[in-house]
């Protein structure tokens, strides 16, 4: 099979420039099945792991996988003026114009888009859906991520888990840390662009931490009778986003028929990205089934 | 195996797991109706659909003309009667699409409009 991937800018409303990635398969125009990918917090598209794309391309019936930098990863500006500005609203709205972007000038109709969000992927895509409602959705796949206004974040584990990630990122910092003539252009990016995860961490967490506590009872799944199919997939050593201490509203109170979910035993949070094919694998299943 | 027209394959694919019952006079009939209603590129990729089906499944000699087809002044005229019911859900299915094609570009083309 036939890929081919590009990237483009795009500037939001209010100017935020932004990168956008897709990967799109030789096809035919009548046979058109986006996927928006939001990934992980303050991920780069180029962090989406080429193997997992070509898997999903590969083996199910998605023409076109859509991955963007979020707000601020480009240029380190987030064009907020305060930080408590920056919310999960604001995030939605980047999306919805994400998705028109495509629309116009990727694959120029108007058709029903699948979206699958990683960990806080998952929240800006739920947002999305609360501001813009299903009428564009096709279906949905939450990767390692809950309802995030109804499950009870762990922030312990949380501190844990940004811990290991530090730990993870002096490994990663002695890499980059001898500079020479050869080197120095892919260092240089990466200590910039680690400087503005750093910021945008803060900036993240922050947004999806205060609209949880004050906007709590605004879960969309319970408010809404939504008629798309759902993936969730969890799993039980996940140290964020922990099902098995959480009454999730998804499998509560969606109806069973639309939605699937998947309990992975003996994985932890960063399951995406030690094995994104095994993670793909569902996607397969569920999009055979309800496409 | 590397196809050059992958949209056939697509739908061959797609339509695999439908059970084929014969069309009925009505079907034949609606089928025609939405045809018409296709544009000049909807026709001729329904023209490549019959002709690749039938060299590639019903495996017909290249010169013969295709399913007693007529000859008339802007091409050929095809009577939905003396096609192969496969072939009719294929070409049911691809109709759909691109009609929901049709539609959905019209959508955006009349936002642009709008705008």
């Amino acid at each position: 099979m036939t890929f081919h991937n590009y990237t483009f800018n795009v500037n939001f409303k209010d100017g935020t420039e932004t990168t956008v990635l897709c990967y799109e398969k030789f096809s035919s125009p009548e046979i058109l099945h986006p996927l928006i990918f939001c990934q992980g917090a303050t991920c780069y598209v180029d962090e989406l792991t080429p193997e997992f794309a070509q898997d999903i391309l590969s083996r199910t019936s998605v023409t076109h996988l859509v991955v963007y930098n979020y707000r601020g990863l480009n240029t380190g500006r987030t064009n907020v003026p305060k930080i408590n500005q920056y919310s999960t609203k604001l995030l939605a709205d980047d999306l919805n114009q994400i998705v028109h972007f495509c629309e116009m000038n990727i694959w120029k109709r108007f058709t029903k888009i699948s979206f699958a969000g990683y960990s806080f992927g998952g929240v800006i895509m739920q947002e999305y859906l609360r501001h813009f409602g299903d009428k564009r959705i096709r279906s949905m796949v939450y990767v390692l991520s809950l309802c995030f206004r109804c499950c009870r974040l762990d922030y312990r584990k949380l501190i844990d888990y940004a811990f290991r990630y530090q730990r993870y990122v002096k490994n990663e910092d002695k890499k980059h840390e001898n500079f020479t003539y050869e080197n120095y252009e892919e260092h240089t990016k990466y200590w910039n662009k680690k400087q503005i995860k750093k910021k945008l961490l803060v900036y993240q967490s922050l947004s999806m931490i205060f609209d949880r506590i004050f906007d709590r009872h605004s879960c969309v799944f319970t408010q809404q009778d939504l008629n798309i199919p759902i993936l969730m997939i969890t799993a039980k050593g996940d140290e964020i986003f922990n099902y098995d201490k959480n009454k999730d509203c998804l499998s509560n109170h969606y109806p069973p028929k639309l939605f699937k979910h998947v309990h992975l035993t003996g994985s932890q949070h960063n399951i995406f990205w030690k094995d994104p094919i095994f993670i793909s694998n569902y996607f397969v299943d569920f999009y055979k089934q309800f496409d | 195996m590397t196809s050059n027209f992958p949209l056939f394959e697509i739908i061959l694919q797609e339509i695999k797991s439908t059970v084929l019952n014969e069309y009925s006079f009505d079907e034949q009939e609606k089928l025609a109706e939405k045809i018409k209603l296709l544009d000049q590129q909807g026709h001729e990729i329904v023209l490549a659909i019959i002709r690749n089906y039938q060299l590639q499944i019903d495996h017909f000699e290249f010169h013969e003309v295709p399913y007693e087809a007529k000859t008339v002044k802007n091409g050929y005229r095809f009577f939905v009667n003396k096609l192969p019911t496969q072939l009719l859900y294929m070409i049911n299915h691809f109709v759909n699409l691109h009609i929901e094609k049709q539609h959905e570009e019209k959508e955006r083309n009349n936002f642009l409009l709008n705008k």
